[in-house]
């Protein structure tokens, strides 16, 4: 099969930094009604995204009588970038972090394109910047929330082992376990790929320095969780304190498979769109588990392990934001594209996509309105 | 060469991070109740939550503030499915109340009532009550059934009087809830009456 170049770098830079700029035209068409853009996209997470961003993690949450407490939940990498653009730019949180996540939105989209690439995936770019802008849940990638940044980080790790270059892998990983605790997941990839290439290159001698050349790519890996604990310790005295918090969100221990099956006996839709519900909450949870293991299936070990690690691992104390995790993950968004992609471009372009954009467009009211269904 | 000499020493400095967090946090008392060891679900304060004057308190109808100022250690004050209708039930083995005491008090009845789907033949949850100054007593609370303690109050008690319980056999709290429920569950406080004109061997 033939593998066409994509087109070149600044005509894909432009075309997904046009129709990013075209969604957020129309958020806004949508939000008039509710406070202008920016007020309408800052809902939940955006309030403790900005406020750590902006006056830091010993602010005052006014939750309770919890103090600055809670504020370590949320992973530095982002509030650190959102603070200093809105030093930089002298722009509010909400303004600076919403420029932030779209600048990586549009990083996102190169890096997928190119990934797909590397796939095997000949479809056009534009059709899978299309995709990722009109798959409802993907409003998270414009807010002022980490999705952006973490599907960023992640998918550049990726790309990065199969451009056989691990060092670059292993500094995204490190990136992405400073943004989100899912980042970890990262490192045992890189660590399999290290280990994987010890062996294949076992006949080149100068063991130490190929030892050196896969090792320090895995001790890269989890140093933005580490400093970020080394942080919280030398601060607060617990190091695991963003682990602790989570008591304050209700999270409870019951392991995925029985949250899963609370999911599928719950049969609450009629709840749907104004309150969470399991039952839709279980549907994207097993959606996202069925493309993991189609990336099994495949052979793609390391989607099949983030994709279904990433699902499963906040599955297990609860099904809270499942739809949002799942639709945002980039091995999610690249493996359905790569199936969407078997069909003719006409109908993914003419009817798929339309279809999912019109979907996208109650959910987003729903959030303007901060609706639980959707956060 | 350097890499390798790199990559262990990000190695050893991590894994002395991870084990200083792990094992040996530099928090106070109250932090590890509440956030690590879950023995409390009160962020106590000392100055929150208003003493009741009844001669009964009954948990159930307590402010989560004063709840957490009477019932601070070892004791639910939210159940899976929202606060308890009746009283408060144990989450630990060892538990603590403070029962703010009136000029006059002499004598406290709690009112329990047992949970020990687990204890050995005849079906009972084994207490053991402390009071600083008195002596410890040991008692059996019916599984499923309730029994009511009367406690003297010890000479010179303070105004908040510390009691603690350790509870012998808890078990899961199916019979108040969900049997997902992790909670080691042995005991529910009913209710606290409180008496000036009474002690413990009049009715």
């Amino acid at each position: 099969m033939t593998n066409p170049a994509l087109p070149s770098p600044r005509l894909l830079l432009a075309g997904a930094t046009v129709l990013v700029l075209l969604r957020l035209v129309t958020f806004a068409a949508l939000a008039w009604d509710h406070g202008g853009l920016v007020t309408a996209m800052c809902q939940f997470d955006c309030f403790w995204y900005t406020r750590v961003g902006t006056e830091g993690y010993l602010s005052e949450t006014h939750w309770a009588n919890l103090g600055s407490a809670p504020n370590w939940a949320f992973f530095p990498l982002y509030p650190l970038l959102l603070g200093g653009l809105a030093g930089l730019i002298g722009a509010s949180g909400q303004v600076a972090g919403m420029v932030l996540s779209n600048m990586f939105l549009v990083g996102l989209l190169l890096a997928g394109a190119r990934y797909l690439r590397e796939r095997g995936v000949t479809a056009s770019p534009f059709l899978w910047f299309g995709f990722v802008l009109a798959l409802p849940h993907t409003l998270f990638f414009s807010a002022v929330y980490t999705e952006a940044l973490f599907a960023l980080l992640s998918l550049g790790c990726l790309l990065a082992l199969r451009l056989k270059l691990p060092l670059v892998a292993g500094i995204c990983a490190a990136l992405a376990s400073a943004t989100r605790p899912q980042g970890i997941l990262l490192a045992p990839i890189v660590a399999a790929y290290g280990l994987w290439a010890l062996y294949v290159r076992r006949a080149e001698g100068d063991f130490v320095r190929r030892l050196g050349e896969a090792a320090l790519p895995v001790a890269l890996a989890p140093l933005g969780l580490c400093l970020y604990v080394a942080a919280q310790y030398w601060i607060t005295g617990d190091g695991l304190m963003f682990n602790h918090v989570q008591i304050h969100w209700r999270r409870e221990w019951l392991g995925p498979l029985e949250w899963l099956r609370i999911g599928l006996m719950s049969w609450d839709w009629h709840r749907l769109p104004k309150e969470p519900t399991h039952s839709y909450e279980t549907a994207w949870a097993l959606a996202g588990l069925g493309i993991a293991l189609w990336c099994a299936w495949s052979r793609r070990w390391a989607e099949a392990f983030f994709l279904a690690a990433s699902i499963l691992l906040p599955a297990a104390s609860g099904l809270d934001s499942l739809p949002r995790y799942v639709a945002t993950n980039p091995v999610f968004l690249v493996a359905t594209f790569s199936l969407l992609a078997r069909l003719p471009a006409r109908v993914l372009g003419f009817v798929v996509l339309p279809v999912l954009a019109l979907a996208h467009v109650p959910l987003l009211l729903a959030w303007y309105r901060a609706w639980g269904a959707v956060f | 060469m350097g890499r390798l000499l790199l990559a262990l020493l990000l190695a050893t400095a991590q894994a002395a991070i991870l084990g200083l967090a792990l094992f040996a946090p530099r928090v106070g008392a109250t932090h590890r109740a509440y956030y690590i060891d879950h023995t409390t679900q009160c962020w106590l304060r000392d100055d929150q939550g208003a003493v009741p004057d009844t001669d009964v308190i009954r948990p159930s109808a307590l402010d989560p503030d004063t709840f957490c100022r009477l019932l601070p250690v070892g004791w639910a004050l939210e159940e899976p499915f929202g606060r308890a209708s009746r009283g408060a039930w144990s989450s630990r083995t060892g538990t603590e109340l403070h029962l703010p005491l009136r000029p006059g008090d002499r004598a406290v009845r709690m009112v329990l009532r047992g949970y020990a789907p687990d204890a050995p033949a005849p079906q009972a949850q084994s207490v053991l009550v402390s009071i600083p100054g008195a002596a410890r007593i040991a008692t059996q609370v019916p599984h499923r059934g309730e029994s009511t303690l009367c406690l003297p109050v010890p000479p010179g008690a303070r105004e908040m009087l510390p009691i603690t319980i350790a509870i012998a056999h808890p078990g899961r709290p199916s019979l108040v809830g969900d049997a997902h429920d992790p909670r080691a569950t042995g005991l529910e406080l009913v209710e606290i009456r409180r008496g000036r004109d009474t002690d413990c061997r009049g009715g």
